[in-house]
C-alpha cells in the first residue's frame, strides 16, 4: 500500500499522469476537485484557495494566503491518510515529509512543448515564451521555498524525476505504476503513524492559525504540541485557549503549549 | 484448533523483553526472548521461527543484520524491526531487506499485536486472538 504524490511544472500534465497512473492502479485520485470541498467546510470561495496555490500573489496577503494553505493541507491530508491514493496539485510534495511510503514523483514538462504551445496560445515569439516560462520556474521555486521553506524545483525533494521530454507519458504511468509496488514503498506501521501525525497536527494548525498566525504544531500519536510566540504573561491565557481549541479537534486527547521568544 | 506462532524477540533492554513475551503469549503464541543478539541468531539457526521481532541499535550485531541473517535461514520468517531511533531511510532500508513491519518505539502492545496477526494471516495460521480496532475518530 503506498500513497503517491505527483507534482510537475506543468498543471496538466500533472493532472492528467495522476489519473493514469490511479486508474492503472485502482487507486483513488485526489486533486482540485477536493478544493470544493474545502471551499465548503471553511466558508472560503474556492477561487481564492486556487490562487493560494496557484502561487498568485494577486488579492491575497500572505496570512491569508498561509490559512487558505493550511486548510488545504489539512483537507489533502486526511485523503492521503487513507492509503492507496494518487494526489496532485495540492502542493502535497511540499508538506509531506520523511514519511517512507509515500513515493514523491517529479514530473518535468518538455521544455520545448511547452514554450512552443505558449508561444500559440499567446501570439508571442518563442523567445518571449522561453522567458515567461523560466520566470515563471524561478517565481515557483521562491514561492515553495518561503511558503514551506523547500524549494520544489531540487530534485533531491523526490524519489523520483521524469521528463516528458524524454519519457512519452504512457511510459511515465508504468514507470511510476512499477514503482509503486517496490518493498520500500510499502505501508509499515511507522510510516502509518508519521502520516496520522501530519494529518492531526495539520487539523490542529488549521484550527488554530486563524488566531495564532505563527503556530507550529506537531503531533505525536493523540498529543498535540504546539509552539506560539508569546511573552510569559500571556502564555497562561493563549495556553488555555489553544488547549481548548486543539481539543476540540477528534483524536486528540492532550495538548502541550509551548511559548517561544 | 488454532496453532500459535513461534516468536522471537531479540532487544538489549530487559523491560522490552520482560513486557513483550507475556504480550505476545497471552495470543496463544510461543515466544522466546534474547537481550544478546548474537546467541539470539546461533538460536535462528537451530529453530526456525514464524515471528522474529528485533531491535535495531544492539551491540556487536544490529537488528538489520538479524534480519537479513533470518530471512536468509527461513524465507517465511516474518521479521518486524523495533527502534526507538526511527527514521525514514531506516524504514526504508529494513522494508526493502524484507522486513514485514517496522514499529518506532514506544508503542503499544496491541500495535505489536495487529502486526504478529497480519503476520498468522499470512502465514495461514490462525490466532484465536482479537485486537480492539483502531478508532477512527482517534485521528
Amino acid at each position: 500500500m503506498t500513497a503517491i504524490i505527483i507534482s510537475s511544472d506543468d498543471h496538466d500534465a500533472c493532472e492528467e499522469i495522476a489519473a493514469q497512473v490511479a486508474e492503472a492502479l485502482g487507486y483513488r485520485c485526489v486533486g482540485r476537485s477536493l478544493l470544493k470541498e474545502v471551499a465548503a467546510r471553511h466558508k472560503v470561495p474556492q477561487e481564492k484557495l486556487v490562487r493560494a496555490l496557484d502561487r498568485s500573489s494577486v488579492r491575497i496577503t500572505s496570512k491569508s494566503r498561509n490559512l487558505l494553505l493550511a486548510y488545504v493541507q489539512a483537507a489533502t491530508l486526511e485523503q492521503i491518510v487513507e492509503d492507496d491514493v494518487v494526489c496532485a496539485g495540492l502542493a502535497a510534495h511540499l508538506y509531506i515529509k520523511d514519511v517512507s511510503h509515500v513515493l514523491m514523483v517529479r514530473v518535468l514538462s518538455d521544455a520545448d512543448a511547452r514554450v512552443s504551445r505558449l508561444a500559440r496560445q499567446k501570439k508571442i515569439t518563442p523567445r518571449k515564451a522561453k522567458k515567461i516560462v523560466e520566470r515563471e520556474r524561478a517565481h515557483r521555486a521562491r514561492w515553495s521555498v518561503e511558503t514551506f521553506g523547500v524549494d520544489e524545483t531540487a530534485a533531491s525533494v523526490y524519489d523520483m524525476v521524469i521528463s516528458l521530454g524524454q519519457i512519452e507519458t504512457d511510459k511515465v504511468v508504468e514507470v511510476i505504476r512499477d514503482m509503486a509496488g517496490y518493498r520500500k514503498f510499502q505501508r509499515m506501521t511507522y510510516s502509518r503513524k508519521c502520516l496520522q501525525d501530519l494529518a492531526l497536527a495539520s487539523k490542529v494548525r488549521a484550527a488554530l492559525l486563524s488566531r495564532f498566525p505563527g503556530a507550529r504544531v506537531k503531533a505525536d500519536g493523540e498529543t498535540a504540541i504546539v509552539h506560539v510566540k508569546c511573552s510569559k504573561r500571556q502564555k497562561l491565557k493563549i495556553a488555555e485557549t489553544i488547549k481548548q481549541t486543539a481539543g476540540e479537534i477528534p483524536g486528540v486527547s492532550l495538548v502541550e503549549v509551548h511559548a517561544v521568544k | 484448533m488454532s496453532k500459535g506462532l513461534e516468536v522471537l524477540i531479540i532487544d538489549d533492554e530487559e523491560i522490552v523483553c520482560k513486557r513483550l513475551k507475556p504480550a505476545i503469549e497471552k495470543m496463544g503464541c510461543t515466544v522466546e526472548t534474547f537481550l544478546d543478539p548474537v546467541s539470539a541468531l546461533r538460536r535462528i539457526d537451530e529453530k526456525e521461527f514464524d515471528v522474529v521481532v528485533t531491535d535495531v541499535r544492539m551491540d556487536e550485531i544490529d537488528g538489520i543484520q538479524v534480519l537479513e541473517h533470518a530471512r536468509k535461514k527461513a524465507e517465511h520468517t516474518k521479521v518486524v524491526v523495533i527502534t526507538g531511533y526511527a527514521m525514514m531511510a531506516l524504514a526504508r532500508e529494513a522494508m526493502q531487506k524484507g522486513a514485514f513491519d517496522f514499529i518506532s518505539k514506544p508503542f503499544k502492545p496491541d500495535d505489536l499485536r495487529r502486526v504478529i496477526l497480519r503476520a498468522a494471516a499470512e502465514l495461514g495460521t490462525s490466532l484465536d486472538y482479537e485486537v480492539p480496532a483502531e478508532d477512527p475518530d482517534s485521528k
